[in-house]
């Protein structure tokens, strides 16, 4: 299993080099550089200003000055500003982290919650109930959701505030974590119903059953334990999407997170915050992965990893 | 869905610019220009809609909410106001011109600081232009200081060598004869140069702080500022705070003590964040006009803007005069300022706003290229292609926005109902635009042009005349050549302006790559009791001189 | 000779016991009908299929054209045609430049179907076989699929969405972009939207076949059918396959109407399908402009997002139900 981990935590390397050498050289080809759509400006304007950011070299230098950087932990500054790309990497992730971490443990609660809940009352009005609780929910676009939410609660009703984000402060916390959490929700309690479902159905449960254990005890001790994988599967993704930012929530709530960056520096070819936060999101997700086939490994002793 | 201010719909509104004088009647409803004197209290905090700078060096930047930050921290040596005129800020006087009209001479007001306690002299206006010049800083607007000598031989080295880069910023014609003089001294004779030493490229650069002409300009509540307020914050994708400055000296203290910039890319994001309280000054989209336009905070200004349907003249089809002839007169420009602007648009033919120096009389076009159904079918038959048989078809490039979508839209529709034609329209992000248009990869685009400065020929020359650098549509017209030319260094500013208003003509009534549709406005929303802020006929993201503005007392 | 065939019989005899494959789909077929929701679901998605498929042949289902555009006057001289709210003429009302929500609402169901449905197709199999493999297919094999499925999943999406539209936009090459051949109902440009979302939506469906794989590889009927010297292909096909659909049929379920979200948030960004051209998707990213002028051009097609959303997700459910001959 250790040796499983270091190894699974060495292929990182590779990886992460594949991603940003791809990422790379597929960003150069999109058509328009950081500097295209600005003023109008003349030939030779254009050219003085892409030697100052070295964009007058060939990729291949321009590569190589990169890695040669990144490999020195320096990962260059943005276009706009000339800010250090890891500063603004860290503070937009405090500020995506705790608005994540927050929509998780809400997404999650109540998405096993109601999963488990529908699971055990299978077709009763308690199940169609959650079953239709969580699609509803997550039956409108969150931008559409965010908008009706803030019109309601903070244009009309004045209880919550339009802009920011400010942890501890329940007026800028609640819309944000609503409207990211109710897709996700909506997803952890299906899954949790359908591997409930499965796990139910197994034998040993039922000789459990037979045996006259109580409900609850089922429930918890056999299979919430065997319903995990499939919840594990997604919860990984969904933690790891999650803390990465939402573009959606934080344009909406203009919060300075990392999910805007990531769009605004797409959209701008800011080629040093695309590259900082392709990596950051790479990392992220490469690491909620390997978690989620280390817990594998825990839940199911049966998986063996060499 | 809205309008982003980063990135806009067209190239050109990123553009900066500055205060313009403009058709004073469009300009206002609401109360804003006229309501009564009330007294502003001494302090106070207020919240505005900005979007975030890329860059606050004004020797640099480009993008229209830099220059509208910068105009709140740092002042040149005049202020243009919205008639047109020059008032001297850091300048004594309006400058002394040599009879030959080659040399500048400025006095600067003596016991000027910076915010820092710096003092501001003449040195830190050559400094600045100095800056502008530098092949390191590599401003995007050093071309409209192309005509102070030596400065173009030095902003093109970018390949010299240190010594040679010094030996040729010596060359730069721009000196402090003392302390307060101020000497600039051009290759040509340019009626238009005054006007420029109140934009950003002459503004100044401490020469105390700023360790060399190329130093990077420091950021964050290290930024210079000699203007009315100085950034106390920046907090990246949040905010930037604005505080008072300390050592302001061109006028009374400014009342407010603190003005936020939040940023916010969605113009119905910060409309609901004024609705609920939260901001004191908003922009609003046109789409939204239906919803504020009543209402008494509203505002609204027009813009030194134009944009049009812009025609490859490289591409074979548009090359025909008919066809492009039949596609402008094809186009309700009232109704479509009308159905997709919520008439927050001026329909236009004229390439030039009309309150521009130099500008022909608005409508005069209206006969050529204005909208006429008969005309429009009538030409395109004249192009080959009766009642639209046999048109092989057209692309239209846009940036895909909500706005810019329901504009294709409507001329897609207007070409297919008033021409028999179809177009096929294709959308891409601003960046792929901008990118697209400058090679020359396109066949129809939506674009346009905000100017630099007040005068028609900001709007011609480097535009329309042959292998200029902003040519990208490719016109070329002897005579539109002619006309630019000899309005350059013409001293006579009727000849100038008759030459002028003769090559807007000529470049309009042939579709030389526009067919101008209209003109743009801002539209803000005003907390009243934010008293001061007087819409300021600059195409800045908000209104002008913040020293202006205070709460009312309670 | 002869104990091989008895271990064969012997082998399908437990495979019999333990798994009813034979009846599967029937067996299934007639659990679903009995499952009340699933068959209101399944009606409802019929008919919105239905209506969808005719308001393209008979004009009285769509009333009107969805690309006109009314630009009709009352007597002042008003436009009286846009932004208007529910009326006998225009049941849905109309939007910002006058054309009909209800015939928009149509054909931007059929284009969202089409997307939703295949960017399900692409990314099922995709992930079917690619996490299939991974399972099956020893270490090796599995640690380089992994590995590259981490990589696409790890990628930057939106920069991949925006070189494909910059690369293949306004091409006139076949399948992809505008010329011919066609993958009929997928034309070029809604095929690079559905791949654009496939892109990474492929991922999670084999990540789940994978896990569920390599947990059934221990179940008990599992080790005795290879103890009974079924072959390898046998047994994933036979039982381990059909034993991997619940889960993977809740994630395609749930994975159309995701797609389809997909696409409006595409379209939120400006990435969506081309013009005029309407997807639900489109209209509600559109309408969201002016959801306080006129909260009807958001609220009709964001309600018919919602339906198809609830439709699948009942169907989805009803089929794992009787797809899986284990719960009853």
């Amino acid at each position: 299993m250790t040796g499983y981990i270091i190894r699974r935590i060495l292929w990182m390397i590779p990886l992460l080099w594949a991603i940003a050498t791809v990422t790379f050289f597929l960003m150069h080809a999109v058509p328009g550089g950081p500097f295209a759509s600005e003023k109008p400006v003349p030939e030779t304007v254009q050219r003085a200003i892409n030697a100052r950011y070295h964009l007058d070299q060939s990729i291949f230098e321009q590569y190589g000055l990169y890695f040669w950087d990144l490999a020195h932990l320096d990962l260059g500054l943005s276009f706009r500003g000339d800010q250090d790309v890891l500063t603004i990497l860290k503070d937009g992730f405090v500020v995506s982290a705790q608005l994540g971490v927050m929509s998780f443990l809400v997404a999650a609660g109540l998405g096993m919650g109601l999963g488990i809940l529908s699971a055990l009352n299978r077709n009763r009005p308690m199940d169609y109930a959650g079953v239709f609780i969580a699609t509803i929910g997550a039956a409108l676009p969150s931008f559409v959701l965010a908008t009706f939410l803030t019109i309601i609660f903070a244009v009309h009703l004045g209880w919550f505030d339009v802009l920011g984000w400010e942890f501890g402060n329940y007026r800028k916390m609640v819309l944000p974590i609503v409207s990211l959490s109710v897709l996700p929700m909506a997803y952890i309690a299906r899954v949790t119903r359908a591997s409930m479902l499965e796990a139910l159905s197994q034998d040993y449960v039922r000789t459990a059953r037979a045996k006259g254990l109580r409900d609850q005890v089922i429930v918890v001790r056999h299979t919430l334990r065997n319903a995990l994988i499939p919840i594990l599967t997604v919860l990984g993704p969904i933690f790891a999407v999650l803390i990465t930012g939402s573009f959606i929530v934080e344009h909406l709530f203009a919060i300075p997170g990392i999910g805007r960056q990531f769009v605004t520096s797409v959209q701008a070819r800011d080629y040093g915050v695309i590259m900082g936060t392709t990596l950051f999101y790479a990392t992220v997700v490469i690491t909620a992965n390997l978690l989620v086939d280390i817990a594998y490994a825990v839940v199911d002793p049966r998986i063996r990893y060499r | 869905m809205s309008q982003w201010p980063i990135l806009r719909r067209w190239p050109v509104l990123l553009a900066g610019a500055l205060t313009t004088l403009l058709v004073l009647a469009a300009c206002t409803s609401g109360d804003g220009g006229s309501s009564p004197p009330q007294s502003a209290r001494d302090g106070g905090d207020i919240v505005v809609h900005a979007g975030e700078p890329q860059s606050l060096d004004p020797h640099f930047s480009a993008a229209e909410i830099d220059l509208t930050i910068e105009q709140m921290i740092y002042r040149g040596l005049y202020d243009l106001l919205p008639d047109g005129t020059l008032r001297p800020a850091y300048a004594d006087g309006l400058p002394q011109i040599s009879d030959d009209g080659l040399v500048y001479t400025i006095r600067v007001k003596s016991g000027m600081q910076w915010g820092n306690g710096e003092v501001l002299d003449a040195r830190d206006f050559v400094f600045g232009i100095q800056r502008t010049c530098n092949p390191d800083v590599a401003g995007f607007f050093q071309y409209i200081l192309t005509n102070i000598g030596g400065c173009d031989d030095y902003y093109f080295a970018t390949e010299a060598s240190a010594d040679e880069k010094a030996d040729l910023l010596n060359l730069v014609t721009v000196s402090a004869a003392d302390n307060l003089t101020l000497e600039l001294r051009l290759a040509n004779p340019q009626p238009t140069f005054s006007t420029l030493l109140a934009l950003w490229p002459t503004y100044p650069a401490p020469d105390e702080t700023l360790a060399s002409v190329d130093a990077a300009w420091p950021s964050g509540a290290d930024t210079p500022c000699n203007g009315p307020f100085c950034v106390t914050e920046l907090v990246s994708g949040d905010h930037l705070t604005l505080g008072r400055n300390p050592n302001w000296a061109l006028g009374p203290a400014a009342s407010l003590d603190t003005i936020t910039l939040r940023f916010i890319d969605d113009f119905s994001v910060a409309l609901r964040a004024y609705q609920s309280g939260e901001l004191d000054l908003v922009r609003v989209g046109e789409q939204d006009l239906p919803l504020v336009r009543d209402r008494s905070d509203f505002h609204s200004q027009q813009l030194p803007s134009t944009i049009g349907l812009v025609y490859n003249l490289a591409d074979d089809l548009l090359a025909n005069d008919s066809l492009r002839l039949a596609l402008s007169r094809a186009i309700d420009r009232i109704l479509y300022a009308e159905v997709v602007f919520n008439d927050g648009v001026i329909p236009t033919t004229n390439w030039i706003p009309a309150a521009e120096p130099g500008a022909n009389i608005p409508g005069i076009f209206d006969g050529v290229i204005g909208f006429d159904l008969a005309a429009a079918k009538a030409a395109l038959e004249e192009a080959g292609y009766p009642d639209g048989d046999g048109f092989p078809g057209v692309t239209l490039l846009a940036v895909d926005n909500a706005t810019t979508r329901t504009e294709a839209e409507f001329l897609q529709n207007a070409f297919r109902e008033n021409l028999g034609i179809d177009i096929a329209i294709d959308l891409v992000d601003g960046r792929t635009f901008g990118g697209r248009l400058f090679e020359g990869d396109f066949q129809l685009a939506l674009s346009g042009w905000v100017h630099d400065y007040p005068d028609a020929e900001n709007w011609l020359n480097g535009l329309f005349n042959t292998g200029a650098p902003i040519n990208f549509q490719g016109c070329s017209n002897a005579e539109i050549d002619a006309a630019i030319d000899a309005a350059q260094f013409e001293q006579d500013q009727a000849i100038r302006f008759a030459l002028l208003q003769e090559a807007e003509r000529l470049a309009v009534t042939t579709l030389c790559g526009y067919a101008p549709l209209y003109h743009e406005g801002n539209f803000y929303l005003i907390n009243p009791d934010l008293l001061g802020v007087q819409p300021t006929l600059a195409d800045h993201f908000l209104p002008q001189f913040p020293e202006m503005w205070g709460l009312a007392a309670d | 000779m002869a104990s091989v065939a008895q271990m064969q019989s012997g082998e399908a005899a437990v495979e019999d016991r333990l798994v009813s494959n034979r009846g599967l789909w029937s067996d299934a077929f007639r659990r679903l009908r009995k499952n009340r929701p699933a068959m209101v679901a399944l009606i409802v998605l019929s008919l919105i299929i239905l209506l969808v498929v005719t308001s393209e042949l008979f004009p009285f289902v769509q009333r009107h054209d969805p690309f006109f555009q009314d630009y009709a006057r009352d007597a002042n001289g008003e436009l009286n045609s846009i932004h208007l709210g529910p009326t006998a003429e225009h049941p849905f009302g109309t939007d910002n430049l006058g054309r009909d929500t209800w015939s928009r609402v149509l054909q931007g169901t059929r284009i969202s179907l089409q997307i939703g449905i295949g960017t399900q197709i692409v990314a099922l199999a995709i992930g079917l076989l690619i996490g299939g493999a991974a399972a099956v297919g020893g270490r090796f094999t599995d640690s380089i699929l992994m590995r590259f499925t981490d990589l696409t999943y790890a990628f930057p999406d939106l920069l991949f969405i925006i070189l494909l539209r910059a690369v293949v936009a306004g091409r006139d090459w076949p399948v992809i972009g505008t010329g011919d051949p066609q993958i009929p109902y997928l034309e070029g440009p809604l095929l690079q939207v559905t791949l654009a979302i496939a892109f990474t939506s492929w991922v999670t469906i084999a990540r789940l076949v994978r896990g569920q794989m390599l947990s059934l590889a221990q179940r008990d009927y599992i080790v005795a059918a290879r103890a009974l010297g079924a072959s390898e292909a046998r047994v994933v096909f036979r039982h381990m396959l059909p034993n991997t659909l619940g889960p993977v049929i809740v994630a395609v379920t749930f994975g159309i109407p995701t797609a389809i979200f997909a696409e409006a948030v595409l379209g939120f960004i400006g990435l969506g399908v081309p013009i005029p051209t309407a997807s639900l998707g489109r209209l509600v990213a559109d309408g969201y402009s002016f959801v306080e002028l006129n909260a009807w051009v958001v609220a009709f097609p964001a309600a018919t997002i919602a339906l198809l959303m609830l439709c699948f997700t009942f169907l989805g459910d009803g089929l794992r139900d009787a797809l899986d001959p284990r719960t009853r």
